[in-house]
């Protein structure tokens, strides 16, 4: 296994397009990270820059101690799994995945050896004489890691494996991916636009916006303190709430928020003095606006229920407050009395869990 | 559950008959001279020939020079089928999944070539052969007729709707060019292949105007050919003429019926439609 090193890497089209801006990230050796942003933003085309499959513009790519910038796809010591698994509808399963095998020379009974011993472990030995074709979508997928992981490659790179997936499959062939790297060890790219995937996944996450890195973390940093308003709205279900602030003048030595007319919350402390105190955001994340929980420590404020959605263990309130534009969304549990439509509901916010951000979308928290 | 019968499906079967009864005339018609006496092909038509006699057939299979020419022709269409193929299927790949300097503009040169009749190009087409020494000879009838810009189009349409990832999953594998288009597209290709394959022998096999004008010697004919000098030889012996064409256009016949599925199924995967 090995580590990843890219250092100001950036790829511009010759229609001089540039998709990637200067990405930096160290990707230590047998971790598991993952690539996340939506359509668009470059985590694609970063993956196949460190396969090989796109050239690097500049900057430089290090797989463990050797630069790769020009080294062919082939030689690097990576396999990929791609998005549509890629089975030459021709071969067995057998044959797909001892493919790779057959252009470096191994012998016939090696080639056997090995996919079928990779066939063991991932369940797959009774099928190893089927076409991808008599294959379901899980099974299909299992083939396309197979086929991987027989090449006993330095780092594994999955563009997006479980997009083509219903739901129930998709969380199942998660855990078998987490297993997988417990396995082996090795160090694993994965790319995904599937917040839950990502967060499940990744040992660290690196969100990706428009050809930059947002913010890189493990999962539960980057939920709980997001350095960007794009990675608190990318990041949760649902989206953080996010409120246009103006700041009002120190009361008791706090500046006031005014997401709506008849709405102040007293800012947190440490906050920063931003140039602009017409263009904060105030983000708060649907689980904490809390529901009729009058007695609780916080800020205190009302508003009227337009929607319930009911998602069995939870629902989603969708509230409107006088002055505020947009609706909130609260999280609840379904354990206690959810509120219906129309009725007026108290809201509670705990200044501890609200996140400001300045005008370029920064976090203003210290 | 029976389906009701509209006016329109009424018109399209009786399209339909009427269509086969129209191709199907003349070839039965020619099947039952070709089984008659030859006194008795003069005395006008018969659906059901009276008696049934062979003679026709063996006489042009055993005297006269149809042999040779079924020969040539078996020798031409087959090696003008395998050079079409091996030439457009290498130029095909090479402009689907190649990139290269000026790539387009060749392309649309090679295509530019449907645009004229070949019958605008003879003289020019003649007059090349004849300086390399080739006129009257097999391999001057072969030549020009392994060009078809109509193949390389239907196979590099066919090439470049593979997906890309099968062709990127090879390169990160270690392939070479030659070794992904041997293990990945050849065989996926192999429906529109067979199908190429059978309309270039069919269209080789029954060329008439360039093998006419460059085979002056009886031993180089081809059947498109030969039949006419058997017309000649023979007079107005039609039992024997009609023997001669049905010999000569059986092999394309027999190809056709067995490989018709595969045609089918490689024009569709050409087209991109679901079968």
């Amino acid at each position: 296994m090995s580590s990843v090193s890219l250092k100001n890497i950036k790829k511009t089209y010759p229609n001089g397009n540039a998709v990637i801006h200067g990405v930096d990230l160290e990707i230590k050796q047998g971790e598991f990270i993952v690539f996340v942003g939506p359509s668009g933003c470059g985590k694609s085309t970063l993956l196949r820059m460190i396969a090989g499959l796109e050239e690097i513009s500049t900057g430089d790519l290090h797989i463990g101690s050797q630069r790769a910038n020009d080294i062919d796809a082939a030689r690097r010591g990576v396999a990929m799994v791609f998005q549509s698994y890629a089975l030459y509808p021709h071969l067995t399963v057998a044959e797909n995945m001892g493919f790779s095998l057959l252009f470096n020379k191994t012998r016939k009974e090696e080639i056997t050896a090995r996919v079928n011993k990779v066939a063991e472990t991932l369940q797959l030995a009774h099928l190893l004489e089927r076409k991808p074709a008599e294959l379901s979508g899980g099974q299909r997928q299992r083939v396309a890691i197979g086929r991987a992981i027989v090449r006993e490659p330095e780092v594994f790179l999955f563009d997006e494996p479980l997009s083509n997936l219903d739901a129930a499959l998709r969380g199942q062939m998660r855990t078998e991916l987490a297993r997988l790297h417990q396995k082996l060890g090795t160090t694993m790219i994965y790319v995904t636009h599937d917040q839950v995937e990502a967060m499940t996944l990744g040992e660290r996450i690196v969100v990706f916006n428009k050809g930059h890195i947002e913010q890189v973390g493990s999962p539960l940093e980057l939920y709980q303190r997001p350095a960007t308003e794009f990675v608190a709205t990318f990041l949760g279900m649902p989206k953080m709430n996010m409120l246009s602030c103006k700041l009002k003048g120190k009361e008791a030595g706090r500046w006031q928020l005014t997401p709506g007319d008849d709405i102040e919350i007293p800012a947190p402390e440490g906050l920063f003095d931003c140039t602009d105190r017409n263009a904060i955001k105030v983000g708060i994340r649907p689980e904490h606006l809390l529901v009729g929980a009058e007695g609780a420590a916080g800020h205190h404020f009302r508003g009227r229920v337009s929607l319930v959605e009911n998602l069995g263990d939870a629902a989603i309130l969708h509230i409107k407050c006088e002055g505020v534009e947009r609706l909130l969304l609260a999280k609840i549990n379904t354990d206690g009395r959810v509120p219906a439509c129309d009725e007026t509901v108290s809201l509670t916010i705990a200044l501890d869990n609200l996140h400001l951000f300045g005008e370029q979308g920064q976090s203003l928290r210290r | 559950m029976h389906t009701k019968m509209t006016l329109t499906s009424l018109l399209a079967i009786s399209l339909t008959v009427l269509l086969c009864v129209l191709w199907g005339a003349p070839l039965l018609w020619a099947i039952s001279t070709a089984l008659r006496p030859e006194a008795q092909t003069v005395d006008g038509l018969q659906w059901l020939p009276d008696p049934v006699v062979f003679d026709a057939f063996v006489r042009v299979l055993t005297m006269g020079d149809l042999p040779v020419f079924f020969v040539n022709s078996v020798v031409t269409s087959l090696a003008v089928t395998v050079l079409t193929l091996l030439i457009t299927v290498l130029a095909a790949y090479s402009f689907s999944q190649l990139r290269f300097k000026g790539a387009n503009l060749l392309f649309w040169c090679c295509m530019f070539g449907i645009i004229f009749p070949f019958e605008a190009l003879v003289i020019p087409l003649f007059r090349q052969i004849y300086h390399l020494g080739l006129a009257d000879s097999l391999g001057g009838v072969i030549l020009p007729q392994v060009v078809s810009p109509m193949v390389l189009f239907v196979l590099k349409r066919f090439f470049d709707q593979v997906p890309k990832d099968f062709r990127e999953a090879a390169v990160l594998d270690g392939a070479r060019e030659w070794q992904i288009l041997h293990r990945v597209y050849l065989p996926l290709s192999r429906n529109i292949i067979y199908a190429m394959a059978i309309i270039t022998f069919m269209g080789a096999w029954n060329n008439f105007l360039w093998p006419f004008l460059v085979v002056s010697s009886t031993e180089n004919m081809t059947i498109p050919i030969g039949l006419t000098q058997l017309n000649d030889t023979y007079g107005v012996r039609y039992a024997q003429t009609m023997a001669s064409a049905l010999i000569g256009g059986l092999p394309v016949a027999i190809m056709y019926v067995m490989f018709q599925k595969r045609v089918a199924s490689g024009f569709l995967a050409a087209t991109g439609l679901k079968g």
